[in-house]
């Protein structure tokens, strides 16, 4: 880590760290297990509640952005719960579709916090820079 | 300022290196990307997707995603055949996107219109010839000189795209499904 990270930044490696996860356990069809999708589902709603706080933050097209990925978020964690009823039948397909339903909800998370980063990023950027071009004349 | 990019080596190692300072940037704030890939347009003229072992949860999303980022940056002439490649993914070892797709990025974009030549100029058309990698992705920059720096200095040719709304009207908005590796990620070679 090069420099101190913000909130979002860390939300946004949240996001990514999920995404990650759960590729990895659809990679690992022979051995997914419906714990650790319960695990995954967990950590999808961890996130969910994170981008809940932070979305307050936002400008209108962000908080619009942050409201979708939660929702997605949140329907795919309902996936999970509404299957782990009946965990004892659940089939290797079952597991693979709670799988792909958190990756895409984690995908759509990753970007609509890469874009509010973006948006800091930028924010920030202008206000060094009339700073940066004024050292420069100096 | 959200930009499509492509950055074309001819050495498959300097675009691995490439990515990796890519999201180095991010890390470091410089610049924000919100996906990214590694293609390759092989000795025939396909293009395929360095991808990992651990993607099979994805390689569909992730080759139309290409697909389309690949058309956007060729220009109108690349559009329907970066549809079709992608749709025309090959379940092999890597993602493919496809020989149509490979060949429309190999053309100079002469179908434009001349209303859009000063905005051509200015986001010159990405060519892909055979034995060339590139890096693909989708960033925020607010300096472009911090990237240009990057990655010239690591040898490599950087083509441009706006995202705005001169391109969404061109492409359709959901033109590209913003699908590409939300991460660094380890390519394998291929």
């Amino acid at each position: 880590m090069t420099k101190p990270q913000s909130v979002l930044e860390m939300t946004r490696h949240d996001a990514q760290d999920l995404h990650k996860k759960i590729a990895a356990d659809m990679a690992d069809a022979g051995h997914a297990t419906w714990a650790k999708v319960k695990a995954l589902q967990a950590d999808a709603h961890a996130l969910a509640t994170k981008m809940k706080a932070a979305a307050s933050d936002q400008a209108d097209a962000g908080k619009a952005s942050f409201k979708a990925a939660i929702a997605k978020l949140e329907a795919s964690a309902k996936l999970v719960e509404d299957k782990a009823t009946d965990a004892k039948d659940a089939v290797t397909a079952d597991i693979h579709r709670a799988n792909a339903a958190l990756l895409d909800s984690s995908h759509r998370a990753a970007l609509s916090l890469s874009a509010a980063v973006a948006e800091a990023r930028t924010k920030l950027a202008k206000a060094i820079a009339p700073k940066k071009a004024a050292r420069v004349m100096a | 300022m959200n930009t499509y990019i492509a950055v074309v080596f001819s050495s498959n190692s300097q675009a691995h290196v490439a990515l990796r300072k890519l999201w180095d940037l991010d890390e470091a704030g410089e610049l924000t990307v919100h996906g990214a890939a590694i293609v390759r347009r092989d000795d025939m003229g396909h293009i395929r997707v360095a991808d990992r072992d651990s993607d099979l949860g994805m390689r569909t999303a992730i080759g139309v995603g290409v697909g389309g980022l690949l058309g956007l940056l060729a220009g109108p002439v690349g559009v329907a055949a970066g549809v079709a490649g992608a749709a025309a993914l090959s379940a092999g070892v890597a993602t493919g996107v496809g020989a149509l797709a490979g060949g429309a990025v190999g053309l100079t974009a002469d179908a434009v219109k001349e209303n859009k030549r000063e905005n051509a100029a200015a986001e010159a058309f990405f060519t892909l010839k055979h034995g060339q990698t590139a890096v693909v992705a989708e960033i925020s920059e607010d300096w472009t000189s911090i990237l240009d720096d990057a990655m010239n200095h690591l040898g490599g040719t950087i083509y441009r795209r706006l995202n705005n709304a001169d391109t969404n009207a061109a492409f359709g908005a959901n033109y590209y499904s913003g699908y590409l590796y939300p991460y660094y990620y380890d390519a394998m070679d291929y």
